[in-house]
């Protein structure tokens, strides 16, 4: 649940989906179209170099419990590699402590070495990766950011409420991005908190801080432990285009024929989609855990 | 799902020849039955055997939405839930 928390969380980083006016034959995806557009601040993005904190609140309410209070579960120190557009997710490789469960995560590690890393007022690596494990760095003061997670403070001075959207189940996000010096020193770039209700009521907060570095120009090869293909002595951006994929990999063509697939209803009945032609059929593909 | 449940309310009114199915992965009869019942969905719920189905549309990321025409052939698809280009096509 929280890997998949995490990566829906990042979704909201970079991405900055745009209601679009689509026709109705385009596969075209706007979260997509909007990266492509923000190419610039994806790449310096996904080169990243980030040191991450995460933490998961959640409201026990949500669960049942009288508690009112929100309650922190997890924390994710997490080394963030390389974002790929698919919805805007980040490869994320760190560690959840998740009520007292250490689970590593790694998602499409591209080779950085797995730690943290300090990073000066332009976001360059000046030290690190230190160990996960080892790391409780002194210079991060997260306290303005703790207060407001917990409902405490307003939005920290230095950042932005950029926008609250509406997401699935009538939850919403809200995100909000700026600098504030106090939470690093030397002062990390973004900062952010997406707070997802339920009507009024606050089901989940998570915050994340990251700091951006064009590795394209910023960083030395040397840092990805020489996984660079060979005769390569920097990422190019034709590599970093090729990680890019696309979000809509894989989905049937417009115009093809339909695979007859079965069904199984809720009275655990079986429906072919081929006896449903003669009549337009939407589709939704969804989860609910 | 709400706004989903919201469109299909719509389309019932308009539309006799609109089929939505709300093609589920890998939940839970129950959990399924309860979340319907608590929201008072009429939309169709479908289950699949493991992710025959996803595969079989090519579906990595949820929500994905496939709109199929009369004659059984893709006329849209979209990841995410882009209500307008549904409405559009479906001539809301």
């Amino acid at each position: 649940m929280f890997l998949t928390t995490a990566l829906a969380f990042a979704t909201v980083i970079f991405q900055e989906p745009q209601a679009q006016d689509q026709g109705p034959a385009k596969l075209e995806n706007p979260v997509h179209a909007a990266f492509k557009k923000s190419l610039t601040t994806y790449r310096e993005a996904a080169a990243l170099h980030m040191v991450g904190s995460l933490e998961i609140h959640v409201n026990p309410a949500a669960f049942g419990s009288e508690e009112a209070e929100l309650m922190k579960i997890g924390t994710l120190t997490s080394t963030v590699k390389w974002a790929k557009p698919h919805y805007g997710s980040l490869g994320v490789k760190g560690t959840i402590d998740f009520m007292g469960f250490e689970q590593k995560i790694d998602v499409e590690s591209m080779g950085l070495k797995d730690g943290v890393y300090i990073l000066d007022h332009d976001a360059k690596i000046i030290d690190g990766p230190h160990p996960v494990e080892d790391v409780s760095d002194p210079a991060i003061d997260l306290e303005p950011f703790r207060s407001f997670m917990m409902g405490k403070t307003e939005v920290p001075e230095g950042l932005t409420q950029l926008d609250t959207k509406e997401g699935m189940s009538g939850w919403s996000w809200t995100t909000i991005e700026g600098q504030v010096e106090c939470w690093m020193k030397g002062g990390i770039p973004v900062s952010m908190k997406i707070e997802m209700k339920d009507g009024d009521t606050v089901m989940q907060r998570m915050q994340f801080s990251f700091a951006k570095v064009d590795l394209l120009k910023e960083v030395e090869a040397e840092t990805y432990l020489g996984k660079l293909p060979e005769g390569y002595e920097s990422f190019t951006e034709e590599m970093v285009e090729s990680e890019a994929g696309d979000i809509n990999d894989g989905l049937l063509s417009i115009g093809s024929e339909a695979p007859n697939v079965t069904f199984t209803d809720m009275n655990d009945q079986e429906v072919n989609l081929e006896s449903l032609e003669g009549k337009t059929v939407l589709m939704n593909f969804w989860f609910y855990h | 799902m709400p706004q989903l449940q919201n469109l299909w309310s719509e389309v019932q009114e308009k539309r006799d020849d609109v089929v939505f199915l709300c093609v589920n992965i890998g939940d839970e009869k129950e959990v399924i039955q309860k979340w319907w019942k608590e929201d008072g969905f009429t939309l169709q719920a479908m289950r699949q055997d493991g992710n025959a189905i996803s595969s079989a549309f090519g579906v990595q990321y949820y929500p994905t939405n496939y709109l199929i025409g009369a004659d059984g052939t893709i006329a849209w698809c979209s990841v995410g839930y882009d209500e307008a280009a549904i409405r559009e096509y479906l001539e809301l």
